[in-house]
């Protein structure tokens, strides 16, 4: 009877004195929902035509867009990995988009990408899990060799124009909700449930929060590491071709900033870079934060360099949150 | 309070303590750690402080060395009293800490290490030549021989616990408190630290050593203070206490049979049958076998090979020559497929190899187990809660949260969900190293009785361990170590502690195993 009364206080203490570090942990997953609350409020005061259903519909689009690729980089980053060469997947998949539009041979083209994505994922992977080189190396890597390979590939030759259906795609809608909103909410909604109840998903944050941890539990680190490469690649990949539809041509600089901008929205989202915690919800509101964010200094007429201040900012408020948080949990 | 203090003052002509604390209270947010504990340190002394998990050692630690507050109390240092202690007033007084794990800098030397904050100078800065002799004359009076030239990086454990305890010396500190020093340490290195321990008391200098062992605790503390559940049990001189005395203040009861009956006769086939296994430069041609409900102990110093011998039998070392059968199958070469097979290893290094920190204990619990909590192809919410429910309840862990971060979880608590992690998929063969390792007393009996059950329900178990009395006290045959060779093979009824330490320590005459029981 005392022995309860003993364990329910202890369990009571366990929780007031996680209060301060549940609070941290709550603050870096959902800070970017209040930076989001409180940008659309500066927003309806200094630049209401940032309402315009046109605005809010290209929000949406390029959050939905940059989105995808940051539902990859957030797999990556929990299992303590993380993808640069996704923005050289990203414009070389839209290359080979383009190149189809006068082809028309949808088969060629699916195979194409297929071999994109296989080609990038495995080399990646390879690279980090057979020869243990750093991620960030062997993936900064591929981004050179890949974006090379696009060039040598295309001569250099940058413009062409999307083929019509993806256009349709690209810019279309259903039910009034734009089309790349809907493929990106349903990912999103795939991967939460993928993170949360399959083995896959716990392996991920097993692996990227104790490596050795998990390979003496049993866990297939190396397997669990390689599948986090396809992931970025697919989604760079898939991310690359609804760029090329909704913007309608395709040119060198399609993919540019989406390496640093899809690490930056999943670590504003709370996906930590030591791995092993965070997820899909999180860094979903760090990609609409992010894109909000430039798009209101757009709107507003400020310099487009004020953008990467803005950005850059917003990402070392995000990870000094997270440094608050894993203080505050070892103490 | 005041007569509290004035009352501990020392007699006229004794000489002051080196450190005393009288009426100490801390409680975290509300739940009390220490309530009304006091402490007393002589120079010259080692002093132990022994308790279950929990007990408040740690909370005392950082109280005396400034890390924590005091609600309540006062702390004397040689006779001077504070009711707060910084950090940096706590060293300028001559406390100084070894911890359990190392504050070193590894691309530093061992001398740069030691004088870390006060780098002796030279005519231009940092003199190096002054840093490394004054490096080995602190080193010689410890009876070392260590280069302070050499890098931290290169050294074993033991050296740097030494540099650590260095380091103190360089800060002529007077009070060293030393957290269980010796769960990192195999038996040599233990003799090593325990002489430097006495040359250190000879320097009159007072010792605060913590330990689980208590073999340890009875044999070098010249008192030891026991503490349960954050209060103060008592003071006494190990001379006048035996294990049993000293588990009993601990636990606060006695252990009728702290180790679990282990008798009655079994013969049958072999459910693990290891025959010369041989693991590049580690170990060599080590065959055994353990049959089901039996219980198979490993013995051997640090690095003879009952780590590896765990480690081999679940593909995690090179397996060069040799068979692992499980019964009569052959062992596959992943932990994974082991695992399927029945044969599951509970590693050594908890906190390395073992624990998922800042992940709940039911993440930690139902990470090797998520295959068997499948409807279709998701995990189903409810059969994981069932899971852990049922584990929580079968291994006892406390505080039965399971949403509970496994890192706030006690030592022996996480002990527990590790061993429930592996143990709930009922394995047939089950491969414990070192599994009361920086457990408390309680836990320690708790897990004794957790593998005994899983024996007599049939399962093949082979436990290695350095402590000797838990091997004599739960195997049935106990095999020994000795630079990779398998040396002997002991059963119960003739084994003896001196019998093994002998085995595991000098070089067999005959070469090849020495198998004394079939």
């Amino acid at each position: 009877m005392s022995e309860s009364i003993a364990l329910d206080r202890a369990a009571a203490s366990s929780r007031a004195t996680t209060l301060r570090a549940r609070v941290l942990d709550w603050l870096s997953q959902y800070a970017a929902f209040g930076a989001i609350v409180v940008t659309l409020l500066v927003a309806a005061v200094m630049a209401p035509a940032f309402f315009s259903p046109g605005n809010i519909r290209a929000v949406l689009i390029q959050t939905a867009i940059l989105g995808i690729v940051v539902l990859g980089q957030t797999v990556a980053l929990i299992a303590r990995g993380l993808d640069m060469s996704v923005s050289a997947t990203m414009t070389f998949a839209a290359v080979l988009v383009g190149e189809s539009a006068s082809s028309g041979n949808f088969g060629l083209l699916a195979a194409q990408l297929a071999i994109l994505v296989v080609c990038v994922g495995l080399a990646n992977g390879l690279l980090v899990t057979w020869r243990q080189v750093p991620p960030f190396v062997a993936t900064f890597a591929l981004l050179i060799v890949v974006d090379g390979a696009r060039l040598a590939y295309t001569h250099g030759q940058s413009a062409n124009s999307a083929p019509e259906w993806l256009a349709q795609i690209g810019s279309g809608s259903l039910a009034g909700v734009p089309i790349p909103v809907l493929i990106w909410l349903a990912l999103l909604a795939i991967l939460f449930v993928a993170l949360a109840l399959t083995s896959w998903g716990r392996w991920l944050y097993a692996v990227g929060s104790n490596r050795e941890s998990a390979r003496h539990a049993g866990i297939p680190v190396n397997a669990v590491v390689m599948s986090t490469f396809f992931v970025t690649a697919l989604a760079a990949m898939g991310a690359g071709v609804l760029q090329a539809g909704y913007v309608g041509y395709i040119d060198n600089t399609l993919g540019a900033n989406y390496g640093l901008n899809s690490m930056a929205a999943a670590i504003i989202g709370g996906v930590a870079f030591t791995g092993g915690r965070g997820g899909v919800i999180g860094s979903a509101m760090g990609a609409l934060l992010l894109t909000i964010l430039v798009n209101l200094l757009v709107v507003m007429g400020l310099d487009l360099f004020w953008q990467r201040i803005v950005q850059g900012a917003v990402l070392v408020i995000a990870v000094v949150i997270q440094g608050l948080r894993s203080r505050a949990e070892q103490s | 309070m005041n007569a509290a203090a004035t009352s501990g003052k020392a007699a006229p002509g004794e000489p002051a303590p080196l450190l005393r604390l009288t009426g100490i209270r801390k409680s975290f947010s509300g739940v009390p750690a220490l309530r009304d504990v006091r402490f007393e340190l002589r120079s010259g002394e080692v002093h132990a402080i022994a308790g279950e998990n929990g007990a408040g050692k740690s909370t005392l630690i950082k109280i005396i060395s400034g890390a924590y507050t005091p609600d309540a109390g006062t702390i004397e240092i040689r006779g001077e009293a504070f009711s707060t202690l910084s950090p940096r007033q706590a060293r300028a007084l001559g406390v100084a800490v070894v911890y359990q794990e190392f504050n070193l800098l590894p691309y530093l030397t061992v001398a740069e290490n030691m004088f870390l904050g006060d780098l002796p100078g030279g005519r231009i800065g940092y003199s190096a030549r002054r840093a490394t002799e004054r490096a080995a004359a602190i080193l010689d009076r410890l009876g070392s021989k260590l280069d302070p030239t050499r890098l931290v990086s290169e050294l074993t454990v033991a050296e740097q616990q030494l540099v650590e305890i260095g380091a103190a010396l360089a800060l002529d500190a007077q009070v060293i408190i030393m957290d269980e020093p010796s769960t990192v340490l195999d038996n040599d290195e233990l003799a090593v630290l325990h002489d430097v321990v006495r040359r250190l008391r000879r320097e009159g200098r007072g010792i605060i050593y913590i330990s689980h062992r208590l073999d340890e605790v009875l044999g070098l503390a010249d008192r030891v203070t026991v503490f349960k559940d954050g209060e103060y049990v008592l003071t006494v001189p190990t001379s006048e206490m035996t294990h049993d005395s000293l588990i009993r203040a601990m636990i606060g009861r006695d252990l009728v049979d702290f180790f679990p009956d282990r008798s009655g006769e079994r013969d049958a086939k072999p459910l693990l049958a290891v025959d010369g296994l041989t693991v590049p430069k580690k170990i060599f041609g080590v065959s055994l076998g353990v049959r089901p409900g039996e219980i198979v102990g490993v013995a051997g110093l640090g690095g003879s090979g009952k780590t590896t011998l765990c480690r081999a039998l679940v593909g995690l070392e090179e397996r060069a020559a040799g068979t692992i059968r499980i019964g009569g199958e052959a062992a596959p070469s992943t932990p994974r497929a082991c695992a399927r097979a029945g044969l599951v290893m509970v590693p050594e290094d908890r906190k390395a190899h073992g624990v998922f920190a800042g992940h709940s204990l039911a993440f930690n619990l139902t990470i090797s187990a998520l295959s068997r909590l499948k409807s279709l192809l998701l995990i189903s919410p409810p059969r994981e809660r069932a899971l852990v429910d049922r584990a929580m309840a079968e291994f006892d862990v406390r505080p039965r949260n399971p949403a509970l971060d496994i890192t706030k979880l006690s030592g022996g608590n996480q002990q527990k969900v590790v061993l429930g992690r592996w143990l709930s998929g009922e394995p047939r063969v089950i491969v414990l190293d070192e599994p009361t390792r920086g457990v408390d007393v309680g836990a320690k009996s708790e897990i004794y009785r957790l593998v005994e059950r899983f024996a007599t329900g049939g399962a093949a178990v082979l436990i290695a361990s350095s402590d000797v009395t838990e091997l004599l006290g739960m195997c049935d045959r106990i095999v020994v170590f000795h630079q990779g060779r398998l040396v002997a093979d002991i059963p119960r009824s003739e084994a003896t502690e001196e019998g093994i330490i002998r085995a595991a320590t000098i070089a067999p005459t005959v070469s090849g195993n020495v198998r004394v029981a079939a």
